[in-house]
């Protein structure tokens, strides 16, 4: 057998064969590798160089010795025979593995200093590891240098220290963070906390659970109103909580102004606000809760004016304009109904003293009340028993708003003239020595069908209002009294809006529509009253018309004073008229007046009634 | 008029909090449905004669006239939903019922919700322990039982679920159609996971049916 000289590893990396060319030289040379163990080598050496072999080598040999025999014996059964193979197969499987991992960790080692080397790393198995991260380094032996190593123990201990006081830092960062964080989450809370102890209705916004809102609009809103009732809720850096932009930043209020002959003489309360950045969250979303409410109304009590331009309303840019009548007496009384931008210039207060000013904010409570009573009906619709499904449109209800407004006006004139009017009679029925008394027209509140308070209310509002005024007149002597009644009815629904009845004793009735001629009804009828009483008094043979204040005597043939006479009485614009056959009496409020009295005029004429 | 109706059903320990759920589904707060039924057999069908009620313990008072319901056997082919015909009247005369033969007596009490065209009834059924008159003239005269003599149907405390659309014409495919989409699109979709709605098998207690 030849020698193999293993040379020394050279130091200057002289240009040496390939390792395949080795390889292939030394099984060339000796056979399959599976003859070569360490201690056949040593053997061959220490043949070569008389060198005694190692002690482990003797181990080895015996080793070797007692397996080769037992290597040489062949497998006996099919049995033994797989499980050598099986074990032959796992210790080449072993070995590739091996060889392999040294195949790879000397190409990584040497991948620095030779770029060929990288060709034999594989990636699957040094994959994330790039070249050149493994280095060596040839140390000589050397003696242990104290002065060094105390060097480095105390490096060391400078590092870690360093490294103990970073965590010490960043673990003092996160606590200030989480403090800030506290701090945030606290104030967040408390303030959620406030507004939803009030009563508002906190809610998720935006499907997913990424953000809290509050709801302050209305549920029985509808159209667009429906979508901006929800408000979601932004937090700041501090923890603070802001309604999203857009919300509760303008907000605008109804205003009732009461204007008389083009001057505006009274006004409902609307708040002066102070800047918006001032107040707590809760006032913020309060008041745009009232804008809402107050933007909505005006917004139904538009589409309703639409539709009643009959009654006298008129929409003039963004305001209502409602007639009191539709009388032309008074064109230019009206009451305006306007959304107005709050702000601090046009906030006003209410005056108590001013009658004007009352009946604005009551106009302006009026109009709020019947939107929540329109919600709550509607709330009642939806929660009826639905008709079965069928082919039927479904019409869209307008809210009953303005038409009670309307009607509520139209009836105080109409309450206000006829009580004026029998103020002046009954005044000038004094001037003619005739007492009479009244009773005035108002307006109360009906309770029928139970219902109470507000519900009355506004039961009273949406139907017929009807109010009636009397007015008494006492007969001569001990005459009974005869009564006028003059009624008033205003509806909201129907047609006609608004007639005035007047009637006298004997029930019958006159109806008319404006109040110029229920005042000159009224004044036929005090004067048919008058007559009535007077034929009453009056001597025989004496007849009084039923349907004119006359009083006719017919030709009587036995008497000496044979003609026909005619009495008659007129009541009209401020002056009573007593017309006899010889002459005419009249009775007026300012001017001069007979000395003699209406009934003492008519009994002295008519003569007396025989007892 | 016909029915599309499903059922459901709902445990004692669940109800208050179902009640609340839907009560912020539906927008708006449950109605009060007491109610008192009679049945009789007329005509081969049963009319369920009922009033409205308020049960008390010593003296319940009736607080609304005599309405019937009478509803045809369920139309076959529609495994979704039942799909029955239903004639229901407002008021009726006593008269009418005089001789016919009342089959059943009980009370129903519970709550009622409207969303859209769906009718939402949740209820329990009380019985009364006394014996079914023949004829149903002195049911419908005299005043209802007082709460006291009622019991439970179902022990457990039990309520059902009605889910019911209503339609006027139900042979126009075009409602029929309509009342299903909406019956099914709130009671399947819209609700699913707080309650499991289905078509409940009418056999599943008659003894003269065979297999059930």
């Amino acid at each position: 057998m030849a020698t193999l000289a293993f040379q020394p590893w050279p130091l200057a990396a002289p240009k040496k064969p390939a390792l395949i060319d080795i390889l292939t030289h030394i099984s060339l040379e000796r056979g399959h590798f599976r003859d070569i163990t360490e201690s056949s080598l040593q053997e061959e050496l220490a043949a070569a160089d008389g060198l005694s072999p190692s002690s482990s080598d003797t181990e080895d040999d015996d080793k070797e010795t007692t397996s080769k025999p037992a290597a040489k014996a062949a497998p006996s059964t099919r049995q033994e025979l797989y499980a050598v193979k099986n074990d032959m197969l796992r210790q080449l499987d072993e070995a590739q593995r091996q060889i392999s991992d040294a195949v790879q960790f000397m190409s990584l080692l040497n991948s620095e200093h030779t770029p060929a080397a990288e060709k034999s790393l594989s990636k699957a198995y040094m994959g994330p590891v790039q070249k050149g991260t493994l280095g060596t380094d040839i140390w000589q032996r050397m003696d242990p240098d104290y002065v060094r190593e105390e060097q480095d123990e105390r490096l060391a201990q400078h590092v870690k220290m360093r490294g103990l006081q970073e965590s010490a830092d960043s673990l003092l960062g996160a606590a200030k963070r989480l403090e800030a964080n506290v701090k945030r989450e606290t104030e967040y809370w408390n303030q959620m906390l406030s507004i939803s102890e009030r009563g508002w209705n906190v809610c998720r916004v935006g499907g997913r659970s990424n953000r809290l809102g509050v709801r302050f609009g209305f549920s029985e809103s509808a159209g667009e109103f429906a979508g901006r009732s929800v408000a979601a809720l932004q937090t700041d850096s501090e923890g603070g909580i802001s309604l999203e932009r857009g919300v509760g930043v303008k907000p605008r209020g109804l205003r009732v102004s009461v204007v008389r002959g083009g001057q505006v003489v009274g006004r409902s309360y609307l708040p002066s606000v102070a800047d918006s950045s001032e107040t707590t969250l809760e006032s913020r979303i309060r008041r745009a809760r009232d804008s809402i409410f107050d933007e909505e109304l005006h917004r139904e009590m538009l589409l309703e004016g639409r539709t009643m331009a009959a009654l006298a309303v008129r929409l003039k840019g963004s305001a209502i304009e409602v007639r009191y009548t539709i009388d032309p007496d008074t064109p230019t009384d009206r009451v305006e109904l306007d959304l107005v931008p709050l702000s601090a210039e046009t906030g006003t207060e209410l005056n108590p003293e001013n009658p004007d000013d009352v009946l604005a904010q009551a106009l302006a409570l009026a109009c709020r009340l019947l939107l929540t009573q329109a919600h709550r009906n509607r709330l009642k619709a939806r929660s009826a028993t639905p008709p079965p499904l069928a082919e039927r449109k479904v019409e869209k209800p307008v809210f009953e708003i303005l038409g009670p407004i309307a009607a509520f006006l139209s009836h105080n004139t109409g309450m206000q003239s006829i009580n004026a009017h029998l103020h002046e009679t009954s005044t000038l029925l004094l001037r003619a020595s005739v007492k009479s008394q009244i009773s005035r027209a108002h307006l109360g509140v009906t309770s029928e069908g139970g219902l109470q308070g507000i519900d009355a209310l506004v039961a009273t509002m949406k139907g017929t209002l009807i109010s009636t005024a009397q007015l008494v007149i006492d007969g001569p002597g001990e005459q009974e009294s005869v009564m006028l009644t003059a009624k008033i009815e205003t509806s909201s629904s129907q047609k006609p809006a608004y007639s005035f009845t007047i009637a006298g004793q004997r029930g019958e009735q006159i109806v008319c529509d404006a109040s110029a001629s229920a005042r000159i009804a009224a004044d036929e009828v005090v004067a048919m009253l008058l007559a009535h009483q007077l034929q009453s008094q009056a001597g025989p043979s004496w007849v009084c018309s039923d349907e004119e204040a006359v009083l006719n005597k017919e030709a009587d043939d036995r008497d000496e004073v044979a003609r026909s006479e005619r009495v008659e009485i007129t009541v009209a614009k401020g002056v009573i008229t007593l017309a006899l056959p010889d002459q005419t009496l009249e009775w007026t409020v300012d001017g001069n007046v007979p000395e003699i009295g209406f009934w003492q005029a008519g009994v002295k004429h008519l003569g007396e009634k025989p007892t | 008029m016909h029915e599309v109706a499903l059922f459901s059903q709902v445990a004692q320990a669940r109800h208050d909090r179902l009640l609340q759920t839907l009560s912020g589904v539906v927008g708006a707060q449950p109605t009060a449905y007491t109610h008192q039924h009679v049945l009789v057999n007329k005509d081969k069908l049963v009319h369920d004669l009922h009033r409205a009620v308020s049960l008390q313990q010593d003296a319940s008072t009736a607080t609304g006239p005599w309405q019937a319901r009478i509803a045809s056997l369920p139309e076959p082919g529609s495994s979704e939903a039942i799909f029955s015909q239903v004639n229901e009247l407002s008021s009726i005369n006593n008269g009418d019922y005089e001789n016919d033969k009342v089959v059943g007596h009980h009370y129903t009490d519970g709550h009622r919700f409207v969303n859209g065209n769906v009718i939402i009834t949740i209820y329990r059924i009380f019985a009364t322990n006394t014996l079914l008159p023949s004829t149903s003239e002195i049911l419908l005269l005299s005043p209802p039982c007082n709460a006291s003599q009622l019991g439970h149907l179902d022990p457990s405390g039990a309520y059902v679920i009605e889910a019911i659309v209503r339609i006027e014409n139900g042979t126009d495919l075009k409602f029929a159609d309509l009342a299903r989409k909406e019956l099914f699109a709130f009671c399947r979709d819209y609700l699913q996971g707080l309650i499991t709605f289905q078509v409940p098998d009418r056999f599943a207690m008659d003894t003269r049916v065979k297999g059930a």
